[in-house]
């Protein structure tokens, strides 16, 4: 069985573009160029995931993630042009779960598409024991373990962690992980946060050329790409 | 009001003493018998006190007439009525009368030629200190201010200044521009005086004088005083608003001036870009086509010539790519147009997206990245930085051969982040090296040289000075050119 995916995307080259790469891929392709004609389909079928423009003619993209979103649980990657940061954040934090910049190469789509779906397939949130290449990391116990040796991290460094883990392979924003992790909205902009991701990455042994755990999402967040050695 | 009567107070109790002193004088005269005429000229002199003294005609009217009523009362015969019988005493009474009254007039006269040479020096002085003043203002809003202030320092009278719809005053003071918006244009539009003390409204709380011969600029002056304007103020004013169209008007030549100096470099540097960059955009093209040609004609290529080819392509796309953002920044820099969006950034992170962003195009360089001890965070401008970031890798990696090894370093000292980034790929000629961050420069050598070097290291030198930081570029004992930035934290 192929997996459905619902193509939204009112750029009638890209679409066609991302129609023929995901079939070569194979998978089962839908489009439209419209959002309320997209949300229709939704309520009537089935699909794996929905790859969606912001910018559509008909309707603003961010309030038809509200729409979708009363209706199903489906993920969704969006796409977005450039320099549009507060666009991704919203549609982020309405409950996106990735986010592809324009222009992007037809690689990087196919492989976000996969993380997206093997993330709704396991079901991370049950598990307590995760270890990623050089990083063990237990989270009912708290104890994290960097190269074979135990690795003292703060409270809220570990929260910040889990939280990240817990999500692995979404993009979480500043917004999201501050508001889980601390309870309430930054007034720093973010500065702590940053501060704090800083010293997880050098306590994880974490590298800056080739992010092995953290990864930055430029304007918008993070996110765990650690790989999940089972 | 009350400061009138005072004086009106003062003026009379002077008079007073003075007729007092001069009668009770006038008696002892006539007691020691020194004759009429010494009463007489007495009393001129009297006369003479009064008006120096009130600085006003009137009260030396006033005090002759007093004087021949008294003298005729007291001193002619018959005494004490008011009736002359001796016909020489009526002429010399009537000779008394002219004399007063010819030397009140003349010194009513001297005194208003004083005033007015007191006046017209205050003014002089004045325009003097704003003509001195104004050698040392430019630009509108000040000089606005300004006049503003000139004339509530001369007048008191509360002012403002209007221009293009913005309201210019030293006092601070609101005014409501929504309220009378329609009465300035109209004041402007007839170049007139409008509103209190005038014919048109005077019931505005205002008054509104409209500026005229002023190129391009809606002008007025703005008065509130809280009393009748004099004829001196008015004066006043109106010297200083002659002065300001003055100056305004060369203001205005001299900012039509710098316009067009602005254009004219404008011009020659879209010029200089343009050859630059359809020679830089023409040879990516090129290879893309070479490229994109050897593919669809030869169908007997191995599959790893393929990909190679392939790879070249991408690479080339993410090199215009980059090119393309520096045009695009450095047409904002030329027109004045950035304006930094500085939010808390960490370098760290800073330093993996712009490492992401080329990563394409690192595969035949090694890249070391020594990150502070600390985490360092500050105020910056996250898409400035990170093409300053991306310009110089991009840069280094253009720069060098394969398998060069390309450092990064960064930490902070004496409160500035500094941020180093080094090669071992050659270095930089000296003569390349003196102007490296110079677009212009780049723009002409770009010709010659095969990749040109400065757009980009032009643009990265913009950013970091916007950011009140310093870029430096040397060689370096590896054998290769280093990069250092400074920034204040």
């Amino acid at each position: 069985m192929y997996q459905k995916i619902l193509i939204i995307e009112d750029d009638i080259g890209i679409e066609r573009l991302v129609r023929l790469s995901l079939q070569d891929h194979k998978f089962d392709v839908k489009s439209t160029t419209l959002g309320l004609e997209g949300l229709e389909y939704i309520k009537d079928n089935t699909y794996d995931l929905i790859l969606l423009d912001l910018g559509l003619p008909d309707i603003d993209g961010v309030i038809l993630i509200d729409k979708i979103r009363e209706v199903s649980e489906i993920p969704i990657i969006i796409i977005s042009a450039r320099f549009k940061e507060d666009e991704k954040v919203e549609a982020l934090e309405k409950g996106a779960d990735d986010f592809l910049t324009k222009p992007f190469g037809v690689n990087e789509l196919i492989a976000r598409i996969k993380v997206v779906l093997k993330r709704y397939q396991t079901n991370i949130i049950e598990r307590s024991l995760f270890k990623f290449d050089q990083l063990s990391v237990d989270l009912e116990n708290r104890i994290v373990t960097v190269e074979g040796e135990s690795s003292h991290l703060t409270p809220i460094e570990f929260n910040i962690l889990k939280y990240l883990i817990q999500n692995h392979g979404k993009v979480c924003t500043h917004k999201m992980i501050h508001e889980k992790v601390w309870g309430y909205s930054a007034n720093d902009g973010y500065q702590s946060l940053r501060v704090f991701i800083g010293n997880i990455r050098r306590k994880i042994h974490d590298d800056v050329v080739q992010p092995k755990y953290i990864s930055t999402e430029s304007g918008v967040g993070y996110r765990f790409v650690g790989e999940i050695n089972e | 009001m009350k400061h009138n009567m005072y004086n009106f107070f003062k003026d009379y109790s002077r008079v007073f003493i003075i007729l007092i002193l001069s009668i009770l004088l006038s008696f002892s005269f006539e007691a020691f018998s020194f004759g009429y005429e010494n009463i007489l000229l007495l009393f001129i002199v009297a006369v003479v006190l009064v008006i120096m003294e009130t600085k006003s005609y009137g009260y030396g009217i006033l005090a002759t007439v007093v004087y021949v009523l008294f003298f005729n009362f007291f001193f002619t015969e018959p005494k004490y009525t008011l009736q002359i019988e001796e016909p020489r005493y009526i002429m010399t009474l009537g000779i008394f009368l002219v004399v007063s009254f010819l030397i009140a007039s003349l010194m009513q006269k001297l005194h208003v030629q004083a005033e007015k040479a007191t006046e017209g020096e205050r003014t002089t002085n004045v325009l003097y200190q704003i003509a001195k003043s104004l050698l040392s203002i430019r630009n509108m809003p000040y000089i606005n201010k300004y006049f503003s202030e000139v004339i509530k320092a001369n007048t008191h009278i509360e002012n403002f200044v209007y221009m293009d719809g913005n309201i210019y005053s030293k006092s601070g003071k609101e005014f409501e521009l929504d309220v009378y918006q329609e009465d300035i244009e109209y004041a402007i539009k007839t170049k007139r005086h409008i509103g209190l003390q005038t014919s048109y409204k005077p019931k505005l709380k205002y008054r509104f004088i409209g500026i005229a011969d002023i190129i391009n600029h809606q002008c007025a002056f703005i008065l509130h005083p809280k009393r009748e304007i004099t004829s001196k103020e008015y004066n006043f004013i109106n010297t200083i608003i002659n002065l300001y169209k003055i100056v305004m008007q060369k203001e205005v030549a001299q900012e039509d001036e710098e316009n067009s100096r602005i254009t004219i470099e404008n011009e020659k540097f879209k010029n200089q870009l343009l050859r630059s960059i359809s020679h830089d955009l023409r040879t990516p093209l090129t290879r893309i086509l070479t490229g994109t040609s050897l593919l669809l004609e030869e169908n007997t290529l191995d599959e790893s010539v393929t990909q190679n080819v392939l790879e070249d392509i991408v690479d080339e796309v993410d090199q215009m790519r980059i090119l393309l953002d520096n045009i695009l920044q450095m047409t904002k820099f030329q027109n004045q147009e950035v304006t930094l969006k500085k939010t808390k950034e960490s370098i760290d992170d800073l330093t993996s997206q712009a490492i992401s962003i080329v990563k394409r195009r690192l595969k035949k360089h090694q890249l070391h990245v020594h990150r502070s001890k600390d985490v360092i965070v500050l105020s910056l401008d996250q898409k400035l930085f990170l093409q300053v970031i991306v310009n110089l890798l991009d840069n280094a990696i253009t720069h060098t051969d394969e398998n060069s090894i390309i450092n990064i370093k960064y930490h902070i000292e004496n409160n500035h982040l500094i941020y180093i980034l080094s090669d071992n790929g050659g270095g930089i000629k000296a003569s390349t090296l003196e102007h490296i961050f110079d677009s212009d420069y780049a723009s002409e050598t770009s010709q010659k040289n095969h990749h040109g070097f400065g757009l980009g290291l032009g643009i990265c030198k913009a950013i970091i000075e916007k950011h009140g930081g310093k870029i430096k570029a040397f060689n370096n004992d590896d054998g290769g050119a280093t990069f250092t930035l400074r920034i204040p934290l």
